[in-house]
């Protein structure tokens, strides 16, 4: 479990994260959500240790690790541009991690992730020769075979659209359930947010609006901002929104989910 | 969390290990210096540094006299102008680089008077004109006018015969003529002027000489050869030797002695006093350039220096003169001055 | 020092000693050798009232300014002509594809190559002259030579840099212009001229920087006209040495330099960046495409015919008297045991200063542009970048003949080695940091978090990805310090004698048989040098992107 205790940081007198406080639980994946500016990358950066909190706590499986760091802390991101190697190919690339960290994972499971990822004719590939979707699954692969403790995903669907976006947000939300992976993501789409993830912390101006799942969030709205940045954005887009998250016991968007991912996957993956 | 510890101990090198790379190619770019610097000094030490003034015919000539005599690889020429290698030598005294120096004999006879700069040398020869024992004479050199056949033609210039005649007007731009302030070859054209003629006469003609040769007036003494051969110009004052070889090659070019008479300067090699660091083949190889060098030279420079040497009738001048104060850097100087007083004065 | 990473730290450290042993201790020298007199080592005016006040120094250094300033006028209106001819005219395809390759030549000679060049050219029993019938067209010697000369030498880079310029102009503008009702000239000032002007006064510095500093060219044809570089060769090394008036001269030499790069940083500011690249095709124009593929194929034939002696005279017996065909001349010059060793110098140097340099601005632009450091310690690397740019060779030279006199250092081939290294440092370095800014921010910080270190990852990802401008670097490197002459005149010994030197000294004995001998085995050199870094590059490059799909 990772735990944040009243985090603070500021640069100056400017203050870019006050007292945010908060439990993260093994397995659950987690949305930031909030406008630019809201601190949320400076969030994710702090939890993988590249930004030191200039107050609080931050707890991992109960110990202490504010100041441990960044590449004692076992976590691992797959940043917005991918940061994906040019001079090797793509098998070479997943495989990277793998030469100083040997035993994190063995050729089978390797495979298995490359298989799950539909990543297995891009292989001897250049990284120049991928589309945006396939550099995608690379680098999450890349970042997967070193089994993170937890996975963090800077904006993973900005610079992806259409069908290749829908198929990556169901690639994602079932690797995280199928390795049982604690992940946190960050984005600024309200849609993403909510339809991929178990809770969804919503941040405006460093403080914490409402962390919650999707479904609370939608149905009790803590503060106005609620309103004004998620629920007015999904009205333009679906006209029928009440329906579509409308007061069901499961979430119907993850099941909806789940299904397209089991059929998108293999057409997809030819665009993707 | 100790799990991730120990995952990632061993993977991540410690910061003592890291800061070990760092210094060690920090080290490696030291050392590659370093041994540059090393190679570079340690073979110089022992290579004989023989600085020269003189035209690549008698460096070719003193190379294969050390070489014939069995001192290949162990000696290194230096290349220089007059002035820049005089100049060095009165600067640098026996600091110099060089552990033998050929030079005009004034030059070495100025160094020595002030800085005690060179070893003595014993030399059975005798020379023809009395000379210093730490310098022996390699070759002397006399300067006459010389044309471009071809070119006086084309332009339809009259013959000069004497220095006066290269003041006319007739050869502006078609005059080339060695520098005062960098070859001591232009010195034999000004000592003519000098002795021949009144004050203001020399004037004159310096004035006339000077506005003629305008862009030609060269760093080095075998300029003035080259460009009257390469057909730059028709009329040049050098060294009469050169043009000479040149006329009996079969080229286009001509000598004429000057009614003024033909001046001389020697050149001579000393070898640089270093006290227990004087590089000990540096005299051997004094000795070896004079015995093996010298028929040579005489036959590149045709003029006698030693009792007993020869020169073939074309080589021989009538009207050999010498300038009546002793030569010294001192009177050079005094020459430049008057000649750059003279230049100034035409120009403003 | 700058807080983080220790490997960048250590590396910072020792950039920053380079600079200041190699630039600041020997420029401080120079000041303090100019203001003190020789023997006490007091302070004194002296040197600078006994300078300034010989009315030789004020006519070379007046020379100096008004012959690099008009050059620099030619040169810029030349370049820009043809950079208009290049990207708004239809050139023929064979024609459009020549001009980058024959441009790149006269810098694979040394300047002073360029001076006798135009005597054989020029000169009354020259080359050209003889095809005109024996008229010899103007005289060479002095302002003309000087002016031609220093045309050639900058012509290449202020074409580069127009030609460049022209990329970032939107062409767009010019049919908008039209269609506005601005006529033909109009629309061309206010499209192209006006936005293009930043670039043309960039190119203009450059030149006139470059003119200045420059000591080849006027080491062969400036007759009796003195210039900056001649008289400070003079002052260092001629009849009577003085290095305290040296260091003055030096100091007039560097003052304009300064001026030209703090205008050139300055101009900077005045490139207006359109980031849209719009190759447009202009109305059709038979006159205007047929009269400027004409004047740059004169341009270009003008250019490259000045060098054609270079290819002439070392296979010709005795020029001009006996020109049938000879090897000899060659043969002679390449089995004389004297230039064996100059060859040996001469390669080991260019070749040592390459790996060294490339080394060295490799690992200067990496923490510059990847070290994480502070705005303040990555600005102070490229400030010395900048600095080194300003310093014409000489002024190097002086100072470092000045700082390591009586050291181990003196007369050794490192002192050569330093020297060209901290001379040349700039345009490498500016390479280097383009190279690494293009490159993905988080490369380093990924490769660390899946275990590598900082060294692995260098090796792993930096290296290979930058491997085309290590190629392009090493070769800018060894054909730069193969040409030097500025840079080195004063700081070679008996022991490490170079081509170039050589041929200065050759120079003075009026031998130009064997300085175009050694001309063309530098040229056949650098060529093979460029033409092995790129098929290097190239080959790097298609290994980064090479099985691309299509």
């Amino acid at each position: 479990m990772l735990e944040l205790k009243n985090i603070d940081k500021s640069y100056g007198s400017t203050a870019v994260l006050s007292d945010i406080s908060l439990k993260i639980h093994p397995g659950e994946l987690v949305s930031i959500l909030g406008p630019s500016g809201s601190g949320k990358t400076t969030l994710l950066n702090m939890v993988l240790g590249l930004t030191d909190p200039s107050g609080g706590q931050l707890l991992f499986e109960g110990e202490d690790i504010t100041s441990l760091p960044y590449n004692k802390r076992g976590f691992n991101i797959v940043f917005q541009d991918y940061a994906l190697f040019p001079n090797l190919n793509a098998r070479d690339n997943i495989h990277y991690g793998l030469r100083n960290l040997k035993d994190r994972s063995t050729p089978e499971e390797v495979d298995a992730l490359i298989q799950l990822l539909g990543l297995c004719d891009y292989l001897d590939r250049d990284i120049d020769a991928l589309s945006g979707g396939q550099k995608q699954r690379v680098a999450l692969a890349r970042t997967l075979v070193t089994k993170p403790k937890i996975l963090l995903l800077d904006e993973p669907l900005s610079a992806l659209d259409g069908v290749i976006k829908e198929s990556i947000k169901a690639r994602i939300r079932l690797i995280a359930r199928e390795l049982n992976l604690t992940t946190i993501m960050v984005t600024h789409d309200p849609e993403e947010a909510l339809t991929m993830s178990d809770k969804v912390l919503v941040l405006n101006e460093g403080l914490i609006v409402q962390y919650s799942s999707p479904i609370e969030i939608l149905n009790e709205p803590k503060s106005p901002f609620i309103e004004e940045f998620i629920i007015s954005q999904l009205r333009i887009k679906y006209s029928n929104i009440s329906s579509l998250f409308d007061k069901g016991e499961t979430p119907p968007i993850s099941a909806a989910l789940d299904s397209i991912a089991e059929t998108s996957l293999e057409e997809t993956s030819n665009y993707a | 969390m100790d799990i991730v510890k120990n995952r990632l101990h061993s993977k991540t090198k410690p910061m003592a290990l890291r800061l070990a790379i760092s210094m060690a190619l920090i080290a490696v770019l030291v050392f590659a210096l370093g041994g540059l610097l090393a190679c570079t000094s340690g073979s110089a030490s022992d290579v004989v540094v023989i600085a020269t003034n003189a035209d690549a015919e008698a460096v070719e000539v003193m190379t294969a006299a050390l070489t014939d005599a069995g001192f290949s690889g162990q000696f290194v020429f230096q290349e220089m102008g007059t002035a820049e290698l005089g100049g060095r030598l009165m600067a640098e005294g026996t600091s110099i680089e060089a552990d033998i120096i050929t030079l005009a004999s004034f030059y070495l006879h100025s160094s020595q008077n002030r800085d005690d700069t060179f070893l003595p040398l014993d030399s059975s020869k005798t020379t023809l004109d009395e000379l210093p024992d730490y310098m022996t004479p390699i070759l002397a050199i006399t300067g006459s006018i010389f044309v471009n056949t071809e070119l006086m033609e084309e332009d339809g210039l009259p013959m000069p015969t004497s220095i006066r005649d290269l003041a006319d007007p007739v050869y502006a731009g078609n005059l080339a003529i060695a520098d005062i302030n960098s070859s001591s070859t232009a010195w034999l054209l000004i000592q003519a002027i000098l002795d021949n003629y009144s004050e203001e006469e020399a004037a004159e003609i310096i004035q006339g000489i000077y506005r003629n040769a305008d862009a030609h007036v060269l760093p080095s003494g075998s300029g003035p050869i080259r460009s009257v051969r390469a057909g730059e110009v028709a009329v040049g004052f050098g060294l009469r030797h050169t043009a000479v070889n040149d006329y009996e090659s079969g080229m286009p070019i001509d000598f004429i002695d000057p009614a003024e008479g033909n001046y001389k300067l020697i050149e001579a090699l000393a070898v640089i006093d270093r006290g227990e660091d004087t590089n000990p083949l540096a005299l051997e190889m004094a000795q070896h350039i004079l015995e093996g060098g010298r028929p040579k030279l005489q036959e590149h420079y045709p003029m006698q220096l030693f009792a007993g040497e020869e020169i073939t009738p074309i080589h021989e001048i009538a009207n050999q003169r010498t300038f009546p104060e002793p030569l010294t850097l001192e009177l050079l100087e005094q020459h430049q001055a008057i000649v750059d007083g003279i230049v100034r004065s035409a120009n403003d | 020092m700058p807080k983080g990473r220790i490997e960048v730290r250590v590396i910072y450290a020792a950039v920053i000693l380079f600079f200041v042993a190699f630039l600041g201790v020997p420029l401080a020298t120079l000041f303090v050798r100019a203001f003190s007199d020789g023997e006490t080592a007091n302070f004194t005016l002296l040197n600078f009232s006994q300078v300034f006040s010989h009315p030789d120094f004020l006519s070379s250094l007046t020379n100096s300014l008004f012959l690099s300033a008009l050059a620099a006028l030619i040169t810029t209106s030349l370049a820009f002509v043809l950079a208009c001819a290049v990207n708004m005219a239809r050139l023929p395809q064979w024609l459009e594809k020549l001009v980058p390759i024959a441009i790149a030549i006269p810098a694979l000679f040394p300047t002073i190559t360029y001076g006798f060049a135009i005597i054989y050219t020029f000169g009354r029993q020259g080359l050209i002259t003889e095809v005109l019938g024996g008229h010899q067209l103007f005289e060479i010697y002095g302002v003309n030579g000087l002016l031609l000369g220093y045309v050639i030498y900058t012509l290449p880079i202020a074409y580069l840099l127009i030609d460049n310029g022209f990329r970032y102009v939107d062409k767009r503008f010019f049919i908008v212009s039209r269609i506005m009702g601005d006529g033909g000239l109009k629309a061309f000032f206010k499209s192209i001229f006006i936005p293009l002007a930043g670039t043309l006064g960039a190119a203009f510095v450059q030149a006139f920087a470059l003119s200045f500093a420059d000591f080849g060219i006027p080491a062969a044809v400036a007759g009796n006209v003195q210039v900056l570089s001649r008289t400070l060769f003079d002052t260092m090394l001629g009849a009577v040495p003085s290095f305290e008036m040296g260091a003055v001269v030096a100091i007039a030499m560097l003052l304009p330099s300064i001026m030209s790069v703090l205008i050139l940083t300055w101009l900077d500011r005045f490139n207006i960046n359109y980031k849209k690249f719009s190759p447009i095709s202009l109305s059709k124009s038979r006159f205007r495409d047929v009269s400027l593929s004409i004047y740059t194929i004169t341009l270009l034939l003008l250019m490259l015919s000045i060098f054609a002696v270079v290819f002439i005279i070392p296979f010709v017996a005795q020029w001009p008297w006996d020109r049938s065909f000879s090897v000899e001349p060659i043969i002679a010059t390449l089995t004389n045991a004297q230039y064996q060793i100059i060859a040996t110098n001469s390669i080991m140097f260019a070749a040592i200063t390459a790996a060294v340099g490339t080394v060295l601005t490799f690992f200067a632009a990496l923490i510059a542009r990847r070290g994480n450091m502070p705005k303040f310690f990555s600005g102070s690397i490229d400030t010395f970048a900048i600095a080194t740019n300003s310093i014409p060779g000489m002024v190097l030279g002086v100072a470092f003949l000045l700082f390591f006199v009586d050291t181990p250092l003196q007369n050794t081939m490192a002192i050569l080695v330093l020297c060209t290294l901290v001379h040349l440092f700039s345009t490498p370095f500016l390479m280097f940091s383009g190279a690494f800014s293009r490159m993905n921010k988080s490369w380093e910080l990924t490769a660390e978090l899946m275990g590598d270190s900082w060294f692995k990852t260098l090796r792993r990802i930096i290296v290979p990805n930058v491997l085309p401008t290590v190629f392009e670097v090493f070769g800018y490197l060894f054909i730069y310090t193969m040409v030097t002459l500025s840079g080195v005149i004063f700081l070679v010994s008996a022991h490490t004698t170079l081509f170039a030197t050589r041929i200065n000294q050759l120079a003075y004995f009026a031998r130009f048989e064997e300085i175009f001998i050694l001309s063309l085995i530098i040229f056949v050199l650098n060529l093979s040098m460029r033409i092995l870094t790129r098929y290097g590059a190239r080959k790097a490059t298609a290994r980064l992107h090479g099985s691309k799909v299509k």
